[in-house]
């Protein structure tokens, strides 16, 4: 049993790693080669329109490349999206928000009309790549690590080493990570609304709870368990000490 | 804890080394050497049985209760 748990978690490191190179080799040259202009690139030929997305967590950037017949060249958008947001101005059904000069301006619903995307600057969606990057890349390698550790701990666990120091340290980790993912979770989830003012500059929406929003998240009771279970480690270890001294 | 083993002088009198002892008794090395150096937390019944019939002694020749001032010296003395 515990020899399969290792495997799948090797597996787990291996695609979390396979995952860390990839952001490697592509996000940097993306973020350094991603043109100011928005109105003039290299349209693939034969297409008419064109959409790239990346997610990172709640956070959906999207690319829309389409081709104008009038003026001859490829035109790009760019928009920055959050679910669980409902825009104040409605016009024949579709979403508008207000932009920083006062304006409205036209916004879309995807996945499902869930996610509201607004349309944001080069500029700005050059700093979103390079924030996100960063998160990526600080989230991937933090549980990178989580895997290693955890790994230690099952390969420990096989050998009936239980109440050991470094165990007991892991434990708490694990138990920390688990109630600050949890809680950024919780915190991004419940102001979906002031985050994408915050990377859009515009306003004119609000945040509104999901349909299995507002409830604590199950991640937050784990970890506090987890912690709890490190504390009955604690006194393992002291029985595990008088019982090695017991001749 | 001033309860002393007295297992080194015992071994002496009855002139057997720890690796014989601890082939008879069927206990580790190890586990001899951290009773025979004091660092032990408690001894078994079973443990005492089998030290005491080898070394053909009583519990009281192989543990001994001293008070704080002669642990204390003692330990001064080592």
């Amino acid at each position: 049993m515990n020899r399969i748990l290792q495997i799948i978690l090797g597996i787990i490191i291996l695609q979390h790693l396979f995952a860390l190179v990839m952001i490697l080799s592509f996000l940097p040259a993306q973020i350094l080669n991603f043109p100011k202009a928005t109105k003039s690139f290299n349209y693939p030929k034969g297409q008419q329109k064109f959409e790239s997305t990346m997610s990172i967590g709640d956070l959906k950037l999207s690319q829309t490349m389409e081709y104008d017949t009038l003026a001859g060249k490829g035109v790009r958008s760019l928009y920055a999206g959050l679910p669980n947001i409902s825009t104040d101005l409605k016009i024949n059904g579709r979403p508008y928000v207000i932009g920083s000069d006062g304006n409205p301006i036209e916004a879309r619903w995807t996945g499902n009309g869930n996610v509201l995307e607004v349309p944001v600057s080069a500029e700005r969606y050059r700093s979103l790549l390079m924030l996100s990057f960063g998160i990526m890349l600080v989230y991937l390698i933090v549980l990178v690590y989580m895997m290693v550790e955890l790994f230690r701990f099952s390969r420990k666990a096989g050998r009936q080493e239980f109440f050991e120091p470094d165990n007991r340290k892991r434990l708490r980790l694990f138990g920390t990570f688990m109630i600050l993912t949890a809680l950024v979770r919780y915190l991004t989830n419940t102001s979906t609304g002031w985050l994408l003012h915050q990377i859009t500059g515009t306003h004119g929406y609000r945040h509104h709870a999901p349909s299995s929003g507002g409830s604590f998240p199950a991640a937050l009771v784990a970890g506090l368990l987890l912690f709890i279970i490190a504390s009955a480690f604690d006194k393992g270890q002291y029985l595990q000490k008088e019982q090695d001294l017991t001749i | 804890m001033p309860i002393v083993v007295n297992l080194d002088v015992m071994m002496a009198r009855r002139k057997m080394s720890l690796t014989e002892l601890s082939e008879k008794i069927g206990i580790t090395m190890a586990n001899l050497s951290i009773l025979k150096s004091g660092k032990a937390k408690a001894i078994r019944f079973s443990t005492l049985e089998e030290i005491c019939r080898i070394l053909e002694c009583q519990p009281a020749d192989i543990l001994e209760f001293m008070s704080d001032e002669e642990y204390m010296k003692l330990m001064r003395k080592v």
